[in-house]
């Protein structure tokens, strides 16, 4: 039978010597139903700041998009998804209670250097400019060539914004949402509050109004970008009109635009709601009915209803008012213009009064066009041969370079998935060394068969040659084939096959390979085809393959060879 | 948040000027955001119904349920509502309603606390503050109120069972010693006639079957039970100076009680009871306030009573007979407060020249005076039954019963709740004399 749990209780540990403890709040307390609900807290608002950051930076990189007319750049709002939403779920790691005593600098510093570090390959990848094995030596002499390159340096700076745009964001929703102290301190009646356990106040309201205009802010730039992304800007700064420079707005950008704003709402609902819910705790709300689930719907209701809504009505420069309002733009703009043209005429004027006619203008002389001087022929100096340096001082920098850089990657990465729970399984190298370890017993193995094979080759020739060049060929009955190896019985085989072909005839050329003589084989004999071919693949596997050859590999080879001595005899 | 209204206007001069068309899309999507908070919300506010169910009248230390209902009549639901009720401290019990609430269209939501009266008054309930807003706190909270009402706590009255005050009225409904008021319509029995009988008294039908059974040729007659009508007016004196000034609070809010007392008894043996008081009801200027803190109505401040006193003095209740008269007479009791008026001696004999001739009079004040006594006399002179019920401990009461009784009342000495319990036997175990 399975134990039943305990209901969990929520209350800060008591410190030393302080009187025990009132009671605490079981976790079906209504009170506790004031803490934002863990699934808003984990789930929708980091995903929420992370649309909403990624849709702001994004925009930019369309922007830059259409300025280096390239379309390297929309790919890394991936990579700034990933970034925004591992810096959110990282701030609300580290604001748990459990990581107060963690050094929050280092680990924030050892974040940004794994994300350079994904950033670099993710950089890599989308451009396609991975570094070849060819370039190693440049690579490790001039790093920084290696390392830093304009999209990754501009794509740097835009993640980091975003890094620190989502962080700051998701800490501010950290600070809306109520902790346990606060509940534990505010649900327990007056008469039984201790002074010393009242939480500090967190004006809430200015945290959400500070949002608000962030948010705006982010709003403002967002469509300053998108006006300026409705353009050709290179065209419009070498000095076409707008009308001409139009490029129309580009569906990336709208998206990003309706997801910035849609989720600015969102945020903003559940950023009011965490203050509300605050002030509802403090005090003394008690909360009737699923008010925050209401909350949520009618959100989702309201920016649903309205978005659609908005979808019906006329867009811009079809509404009659878009042309008036238009027209008084551009009377005020033109008024504008005269005016400071006349001022400054009016300026010019007064200046030359003071400093009397100004003189006219010098015409420049004509230049005759001369000919450029013919070259010289000059000899040219060999350089005194210099002695080699004794030290490469680049090359020690470099190397520093990379060790360090090797060694603080190393560390950055093992301290932030230490942290986060990611352990190394030391039991899975005893299994790798002896897996090693088998694969080298083998290597070994065949390394020696190898070895002993070419040895017997080596010895055969070495025994053979004197007696070619002493007297005449022996005849090959004379070779013991127990005393060849394997492989030699197979080569034997087929060489005595194709001798006993030219004695009847068909004789092997000099520039034919095996292959060939083959053909030629089957020609002649093509009943025994089937054992010609088997012969001449055992043949080449036994002079040029690498794999041992077995003593059990050779009957195979001796029967076939049989089988085709027995068709050249019947010819 | 002004910055949203002016984030609007730079996105339309952005979208005009720049002539970027899905910036309108986005100019709809949060002018509708903002026209909702800002236009309909107020509507849906409007729309919001409220009502407090709860006994108007409560007996002293009576728990009061009251529900308060709020109803979403608009078409527009409302995300949260912040309902809190202010609640005086007198009457608090329990946790007070203070609780937030998501109202869909048409929705009714129903609060329940209770209140407990714990001392006479007249309370204020509520008001009850509505407080809502919309869902990204662009705009401020809207506040609504629900107008508070009215509880009236009862004096503590102390359940009397006989009084056995005397009485000039004959035909009540109140048995009484004195044969002098027998009553016709109340027959006890029959009796042998004797001389002097009257003849309406003789039962013909007792007489004539007594004389055919062969036992006599006696006459019978009837005889009644005597009753007395006690017709009565309490004289409340609450002129604070007629009063000791060290526990002047505390025997006036006794004086009260007893009078209270005396009223629901004498109410309960059907008899017509009056109140007249020489105290004041805050209610009868007109202008009247209550106290935040406690929630109980305010009294004029002294100067404004001493300059006109008569107008805070309430009118006099004629004696009247039934619960609804009762419940008048208790709920004067429960606003009624001591304060300089006018002195018992010049009031007491002018207060009762409306009353019948022959109603008792219950005066109750604080002592027993000389003053006082020739004040009753005066009454005794003009046909009235007056009873001199005294509240302030008084150590030489036999003194002024005596007195009491050779100017032709009788006196009674009430100074705690034990001196009432000779009027809190049961029926027929004797009376105080």
């Amino acid at each position: 039978m399975s134990a039943r749990r305990k209901p969990r209780v929520i209350a800060p540990p008591p410190p030393p010597g302080s009187p025990p403890p009132a009671p605490v709040l079981p976790l079906d307390d209504p009170r506790l139903a004031f803490i934002t609900n863990k699934w808003s807290r984990t789930v929708v608002q980091p995903l929420l700041v992370s649309v909403l950051v990624t849709a702001l930076l994004s925009s930019l990189l369309v922007l830059t998009e259409i300025i280096t007319r390239s379309n390297v750049w929309l790919p890394y709002s991936g990579f700034l998804f990933f970034v925004t939403l591992e810096s959110c779920y990282t701030t609300l790691w580290l604001q748990q209670p459990e990581r107060r005593l963690l050094n929050h600098t280092s680990y924030r510093a050892a974040e940004v250097l794994l994300l350079a570090l994904l950033l670099r390959l993710f950089s890599w990848s989308v451009i396609g400019n991975w570094p070849h094995l060819a370039e190693l030596p440049e690579i490790l002499a001039r790093p920084h060539l290696f390392l830093l390159d304009g999209p990754f340096i501009f794509s740097g700076i835009v993640s980091l914004f975003a890094w620190e745009r989502s962080v700051s964001l998701a800490r501010t929703f950290t600070q809306l949402a109520i902790d346990q102290a606060e509940v534990y301190y505010y649900s327990q009646p007056n008469s039984l509050r201790s002074a010393s356990d009242k939480p500090v106040r967190t004006n809430r309201g200015e945290i959400v109004l500070s949002f608000f205009r962030q948010w705006i802010g982010g709003a403002l730039l967002l469509a300053v970008i998108t006006s300026m992304s409705n353009y050709d800007v290179v065209e419009i700064y070498q000095g076409s009109s707008l009308a001409g420079a139009r490029l129309g707005l580009r569906t990336e950008l709208v998206l990003f635009l309706l997801l910035y704003f849609l989720a600015g709402f969102a945020l903003l609902s559940q950023a009011r709601l965490a203050a509300m819910n605050a002030r509802w705790l403090i005090n003394g709300v008690t909360r009737a009915g699923r008010v925050e689930q209401s909350w949520h719907r009618y959100t989702l209701l309201l920016l649903g209803g309205i978005a659609l809504v908005a979808a019906f009505l006329p867009i811009g420069s079809t509404i009659a008012i878009g042309r008036i309002l238009q027209m008084i733009v551009w009377v005020l703009s033109t008024a504008a213009s005269i005016i400071m043209t006349l001022l400054s005429t009016l300026l010019a004027w007064i200046i030359s009064l003071f400093t009397g006619d100004a003189p006219p203008p010098t015409q420049e002389p004509l230049v005759q066009p001369t000919l450029p001087p013919l070259p010289t022929v000059t000899p040219t100096l060999v350089p005194p041969a210099l002695p080699p340096p004794a030290v490469d001082s680049g090359l020690i920098v470099s190397s520093l370079f990379w060790a360090v850089a090797i060694v603080v990657s190393i560390m950055a990465i093992s301290f932030f998935l230490r942290e986060r729970g990611v352990k190394l399984n030391t039991a899975v190298f005893p299994s790798i060394w002896h897996r090693f370890r088998t694969w080298l017993h083998t290597a070994w193995r065949g390394a020696g068969h190898q070895v002993r094979d070419w040895r017997q080759a080596v010895r055969a020739r070495l025994q053979r040659e004197p007696e070619e060049t002493s007297a005449n060929q022996p005849p090959w009955r004379f070779i013991r084939l127990n005393s060849l190896s394997p492989r030699e019985q197979i080569r034997y085989f087929y060489l005595s096959t194709v001798k006993r072909a030219g004695d009847k005839g068909v004789p092997r050329q000099e520039a034919e390979t095996p292959l060939e003589f083959a053909q030629d084989l089957k020609q002649s004999w093509p009943d025994a085809e089937e054992d010609v071919e088997a012969l001449t693949e055992a043949f080449l596997e036994a002079r040029y393959g690498r794999s041992p050859i077995e003593a059990e590999d050779v009957s195979p080879v001796k029967k076939r060879r049989q089988q085709v001595k027995s068709s050249l005899r019947r010819k | 948040m002004g910055n949203f209204s002016a984030l609007i206007l730079i996105l339309l001069l952005l979208a005009f000027f720049l002539r970027v068309d899905f910036i309108f899309y986005v100019i709809y999507v949060s002018a509708g955001v903002y026209a909702w908070g800002r236009w309909l919300m107020p509507r849906a506010v409007k729309n919001l119904h409220s009502a407090r169910q709860y006994a108007r009248n409560s007996f002293w230390g009576e728990d009061v349920p009251v529900t308060i209902q709020l109803t979403n009549q608009g078409r527009l639901p409302l995300p949260w509502v912040q309902v809190q009720e202010s609640v005086a401290v007198q009457l608090k019990h329990g946790e007070p309603l203070h609780q937030v609430v998501s109202l869909a269209r048409g929705q009714t939501a129903e609060f329940h606390y209770k209140v407990i009266a714990r001392r006479r008054g007249y309370y204020q309930l509520g008001p009850l503050r509505l407080t809502t807003g919309d869902l990204f706190g662009i705009h401020p909270e809207l506040v609504a109120f629900l107008p508070a009402d009215y509880l009236t706590v009862y004096p503590h009255l102390t359940p009397l069972t006989q009084l056995g005050l005397p009485s000039r009225l004959p035909f009540g409904t109140i048995a009484s010693h004195q044969r002098l008021f027998e009553d016709p319509a109340r027959p006890m029995g029959i009796r042998d006639f004797r001389s002097g009988d009257s003849m309406r008294q003789i039962n013909w039908k007792a007489s004539a079957h007594r004389s055919t059974s062969g036992h006599t040729r006696q006459l019978m007659v009837k005889t009644f039970q005597p009753a007395i009508s006690l017709e009565t007016a309490v004289l409340l004196n609450l002129h604070s100076a007629d009063y000791q000034f060290g526990n002047r609070g505390d025997v006036t809010e006794w004086a009260i009680e007893v009078a209270a007392s005396l009223a629901a008894h004498l109410v309960n043996q059907r008899q017509s009871v009056g109140l007249i008081t020489n105290g004041i009801d805050p209610l009868a200027s007109g202008q009247h306030g209550f106290d935040e803190t406690t929630g109980r109505l305010l009294r004029p401040s002294h100067s404004v009573i001493q300059a006109d006193p008569g107008a805070f003095m309430p009118p006099a209740i004629p004696p009247r007979n039934g619960r609804p008269h009762l419940t008048k007479i208790l709920e004067r009791l429960a606003r009624i407060e001591a304060e300089e008026t006018i002195a018992f001696t010049g009031w007491a004999v002018n207060a009762c020249l409306h009353l019948n001739w022959g109603v008792t009079i219950l005066a109750i004040t604080a002592n027993g005076s000389e003053a006082v006594c020739q004040s009753l006399h005066r009454l005794v002179r003009a046909g009235f039954n007056p009873i001199l019920i005294t509240v302030e401990p008084d150590g030489n009461f036999g003194l002024v019963r005596e007195r009491a009784r050779r100017l032709g009342f009788a006196a009674y000495n009430v100074a705690h709740t034990r001196d009432l319990d000779p009027w809190r036997r049961p029926v027929g175990q004797g009376v105080i004399t």
